[in-house]
């Protein structure tokens, strides 16, 4: 503080408040930080990037200095003659149809598909893949805490006060118990029942005093986080005292792959073009991607005895379409707009809906939207004739109960649920059309419409005034 | 990448649950159950032995009361907590707690309920399966209220009366929920 009060002030008022300012945090002029701030990642700086593309602007034109139209020009011109390369790095991964996903494994691919726009999921964490910080913290390599063991942390709390207020209710209906036996006791003995009054009312005190003494417990209950979201602004989990200790002597294998949805793989190598995806080491294209996602989410071990392997090459030719409602099309469909419009899109199968829409990524916030997506078939071609109508609406149709439990998970975890209709076109794949059964993907995905409907629970008491 | 033609080596390592696999669908190339279920009950045990830290994994494929095919590759092991504690069984552990603490006339301490761990059973699936209770009991009917381990002289839990799994689900972004499912109706437990 010594230095702000050295400086020419202005006004008198300045240094006898800077005790004051300093004490509210409020930075100075000088830029020196007042209070010490917590060390925590900028997150800003490290998710800077929304999605893994280059993107090259055109130099800003200032109207009152024309110069800037030549720097606007010489951008255009270089810019035509040798176009930008972009995305500059195009990450690698593979199709592993033992386990139906897609694994991305070079660790720079991993950090850069995280940092760049929340891909994937680490196979072995809840969101950021950490499982080697973790593992090296366990044997004491690393001085560090992962949001992992924040939440078990939290929990090992939780429980311990659950413990307490069990213990104390059990006290509380022993209590009665015995009061209730003394009230027997005291009627059998006494048939006028003159001194059993007191006695009743004694027991009945104490009851309450218990009983109140377990709602003082109950008040002091840490403030329950509804589900564990994603790695969010857990700050603890930053409070990241890196004392970097060097690896030891022995090295730990990582047992982690980042995994991606096959929605977010066929939108990064589809419409982003960022990423290549292989299967036993051959490089398929986006119609091969197509067809092979959607045969796997259709693949049931149930249904056929054989694997997905020997399933696979008799799809894109023998008589299995794609059919127009496949899974995998009408999720990504919704997939595709939402990413589209900015959003962060996860899936999420412990909240029960597809996916969850995060406004800039899991690191800055909590996930506003939760989506459930629903097929409709209003296009004519599916009220043609009676099968059709009634097979649809045995697909469309949900009941009360479904939708009451869906919505009612989403309100204990404060996010709102949005039904996503997705429009069904009429069949477009009719089989073997062409040799190698390629597919115009942007043509197909121009025939589905999207529509949104946010719900909410309305109850009176939260929704006055 | 069984299938890899030699000498083409694959330009993306594989990872580590994907080597797994692979070395031991080979191992068990005659498995009795299909290749696909084996492969999921490796992902599972894959999955509870580095990110939840279980011990003592394996995976059985004939149930251990009658020696018949089991409906799936089931796995077991041991979690470092316990994941079920009886309502009643509770009861009995906080009583115990309580006495020591009170005991120990340190009114400070916290109640301390030492619970020793519990082999589990788990039935792993996939998200786009359809169960239903018919196949449930299938499972059921044939594996035994504990799962057998190496140790047989571990006294046995006198709560533990009926058949529990851990319904491991997985999803395609790598996520496995897991839920208890009891054989029947239970006790309600103190939340």
């Amino acid at each position: 503080m010594a230095s702000t009060a050295h400086q020419p002030s202005n006004s008198p008022v300045q240094s006898s408040d800077v005790a004051d300012a300093g004490a509210k945090g409020v930075p100075k002029d000088n830029g020196k930080p007042n209070v010490p701030r917590e060390k925590r990642p900028n997150y800003a700086q490290i998710h800077s990037r929304p999605l893994p593309i280059d993107v090259y602007p055109l130099p800003a034109f200032i109207p009152h200095n024309p110069l800037s139209i030549v720097r606007v020009a010489i951008a255009l011109i270089s810019q035509t003659l040798w176009p930008p390369i972009s995305p500059l790095v195009i990450h690698e991964a593979y199709f592993s149809s033992q386990t139906l996903s897609i694994h991305v494994t070079d660790p720079q691919s991993v950090r850069a598909l995280w940092e760049q726009g929340f891909w994937g999921k680490g196979s072995l964490s809840r969101s950021e893949p950490r499982w080697l910080d973790m593992e090296k913290r366990k044997r004491g390599l690393k001085a560090m805490q992962t949001s992992e063991e924040y939440t078990a942390q939290r929990r090992r709390e939780r429980r311990q006060f659950k413990l307490e207020r069990a213990r104390l209710e059990r006290e509380a209906i022993e209590e009665q118990r015995r009061a209730e036996a003394r009230l027997a006791e005291a009627s059998s003995l006494d048939a006028t029942g003159n001194d059993a009054e007191p006695t009743t009312s004694d027991g009945v005190v104490q009851t309450e005093a218990l009983i109140s003494k377990v709602d003082a417990a109950s008040m002091s209950e840490p403030e329950f986080v509804p589900a564990d979201d994603d790695v969010t602004k857990e700050t603890e989990e930053d409070l990241v005292a890196e004392s970097s200790v060097e690896d030891g002597p022995f090295e730990i294998q990582n047992q982690e792959h980042l995994q991606l949805t096959m929605e977010e793989a066929f939108f990064l190598s589809y419409a982003l073009g960022a990423l290549k995806v292989e299967r036993q080491g051959i490089h398929q294209s986006s119609s091969q991607l197509l067809r092979l996602f959607c045969a796997s989410s259709t693949f049931s071990t149930l249904q056929s005895p054989q694997t997905l392997e020997e399933v696979l090459p008799r799809t894109p030719i023998f008589g299995n379409p794609i059919a127009p409602d496949n899974p995998f099309l009408l999720k990504y469909v919704v997939f595709h707009h939402f990413r589209s419009l900015g959003w962060v899109v996860r899936a999420n199968i412990k909240f029960a809906v597809d996916f969850l829409l995060y406004n800039r990524g899991p690191a800055f916030s909590h996930a506003e939207f939760a989506v459930m997506v629903l097929p409709s078939y209003s296009h004519p071609y599916w009220s043609e004739t009676t099968e059709r109508r009634e097979e649809c609406k045995k697909k469309e149709s949900r009941d009360w109960w479904w939708l009451h439990r869906v919505n009612r998970v989403q309100g204990l975890a404060h996010k709102s649920l949005m039904l996503v209709y997705v429009e069904v076109p009429p069949p477009w794949d009719k089989g073997g059309q062409s040799q190698d059964g390629k597919l115009d993907v942007g043509d197909i995905l121009k025939r589905y419409k999207v529509r949104e409907f946010v719900l909410g629970r309305w109850t009176p008491n939260r929704h006055r005034g | 990448m069984t299938t890899l033609p030699p000498g083409l080596k694959p330009a993306v390592l594989p990872s580590p649950l994907q080597n797994l696999i692979v070395e031991k669908l080979e191992q068990s190339a005659d498995s009795v159950h299909l290749s696909d279920l084996h492969a999921l009950a490796l992902q599972v045990e894959h999955n509870l032995r580095y990110q939840h830290s279980w011990t003592d994994l394996h995976i059985h494929t004939h149930s251990p009361i009658s020696n018949q095919l089991l409906p799936r590759p089931l796995v077991s092991g041991l979690p470092p907590q316990r994941l079920y504690i009886h309502p009643d069984e509770q009861i009995e552990l906080l009583k115990n707690a309580d006495r020591k603490r009170k005991a120990s006339k340190q009114a400070q301490d916290t109640l301390d309920v030492e619970v020793a761990p519990e082999p589990e059973w788990v039935l792993p699936t996939r998200l786009n399966e359809k169960w239903t209770l018919r196949r449930l009991s299938d499972v059921f009917n044939a594996i035994s209220i504990v799962p057998p381990t190496a140790d047989e002289n571990g006294t046995p839990n006198p709560w533990r009366t009926t058949k529990r799994v851990l319904l491991a689900t997985t999803d395609s972004d790598s996520t496995i929920t897991y839920y208890i499912v009891h054989d029947g109706v239970v006790k309600p437990r103190q939340n």
